[in-house]
């Protein structure tokens, strides 16, 4: 029947009389112009090779099927949807509640690193541990048992609640009991923190406090 | 710094207006090639749409010097493998009912060509990647190396896919039209 490309893929020179599967694939999908020394050969094939002539015709027919079945597809109008203009503005609403969490995380992590710093900058104003923990633990247990555990975070995070504003009220709702119980040294935390939030204060405070 | 942006984004502007014109004209082409390979129009249009959406997404790793069909085609196909992934077991059984039900429409155009209904019904049967190879190459004026771009795969397993699929179909389809034609499910 045929050489079954033994010699791999399209390896053959035209020099070979080999006709492989891939060459009468080719020929069926029009893919060895005439003139072509190949197609002449394959041609020569098939009149003395019926079955593999009949297999050149059913893959022809094949193809035709095909493209008698969704030929015309290109023809069909394109529904609205699909049109780039309008795909793009439909993209765009898209996009924002993508980064509305973005937003949120990022408020939330700047939140936690202004709370930190302000948390080191409290203790490096104080006597270390003696100031913020025994305190607000204190403060936390007079009001609320359950955080206690918590509470050096929760100090902080109250240390962030002006900067978070909107968006952070999960988590300042729960540093919220800590905020009224001002004492002398709460309202400082809670000013305190925003415009040093960045890197100055801590390397000022931090080597002395700890 | 500042002058910049008001006419970075005029030409920003037509830049993207060009895109999306040139992306247009491969509409038709896209919505076919979905067409056949999922079989239904809605599923297809998703597909093209979510291709469409990603192009404009990622327009900027298209280079004006490639073919855009060939990227956008690539762009689809592996969209196309993605959902079929992402929904391997449910996808299963939808594909059986899609087939069937889309069986209406295409069968309609195709009633005048008979034996098209068999071919097109010997598809749904073959492995998707080999019918992916069929139809890609049957429908569009690609060469191999193109084909193989497309469907991530090297020439030689394009090569291998389309010649396991295309006697696969043909045997499919001589079975068919020997059976009666309402063995479509199993």
């Amino acid at each position: 029947m045929i050489g079954r490309g033994l010699d791999g893929p399209g390896s053959h020179d035209d020099g070979s009389d080999r006709i492989t599967h891939d060459d009468l694939m080719a020929y069926a999908e029009g893919r060895l112009p005439p003139g072509i020394v190949r197609r002449a050969r394959v041609e020569n094939w098939l009149r003395t090779h019926p079955a593999d002539a009949a297999r050149v015709r059913a893959y022809m027919h094949q193809d035709q099927c095909i493209r008698s079945a969704w030929g015309d597809v290109t023809n069909e109008t394109i529904p609205d949807r699909l049109l780039p203009d309008r795909i793009r503005q439909q993209r765009r609403p898209t996009a924002r509640p993508w980064l509305r969490p973005t937003a949120m995380v990022a408020a939330f992590a700047l939140a936690m690193v202004t709370g930190f710093i302000a948390g080191r900058a409290d203790l490096g104003g104080a006597t270390p541990q003696a100031d913020s923990d025994p305190r607000t633990s204190g403060e936390v247990a007079a009001q609320q048992q359950p955080i206690t555990p918590a509470h050096g975070d929760i100090a902080t995070g109250a240390g962030a609640a002006p900067l978070a504003d909107g968006v952070l009220h999960p988590t300042t709702g729960a540093a919220g009991p800590l905020i009224p119980t001002e004492s002398t040294h709460a309202p400082e935390l809670r000013i305190a923190p925003v415009p040093e939030m960045m890197p100055p204060p801590a390397p000022a405070t931090a080597p002395g406090g700890v | 710094m500042v002058r910049q942006p008001l006419q970075e984004t005029a030409i920003a502007i037509t830049a993207r207006k060009e895109f999306e014109d040139l992306l247009a004209e491969e509409i038709p082409h896209l919505r076919r090639y979905a067409r056949a390979l999922t079989g239904g129009v809605d599923t297809a249009d998703d597909l093209v749409q979510d291709c469409l959406e990603r192009a404009l997404r990622k327009r900027a790793l298209w280079r004006p010097g490639g073919r855009l069909r060939s990227w956008l085609f690539r762009m689809l196909y592996r969209l196309y493998l993605n959902r079929r992934k992402r929904a391997a077991v449910e996808q299963r059984t939808l594909e059986h009912e899609r087939g069937l039900l889309d069986a209406s429409p295409a069968t309609d155009r195709v009633a005048a060509h008979i034996e098209a209904a068999d071919v097109v019904q010997a598809l749904t049967q073959l492995p998707h990647e080999q019918r992916a190879a069929i139809v890609l190459i049957a429908l569009e004026d690609v060469n191999y190396r193109e084909a193989a771009w497309i469907l991530g795969v090297r020439v030689g397993t394009l090569r291998s896919r389309l010649s396991r699929g295309r006697e696969a179909l043909r045997r499919l389809s001589a079975d068919e039209t020997a059976a009666p034609p309402l063995r479509s499910v199993k």
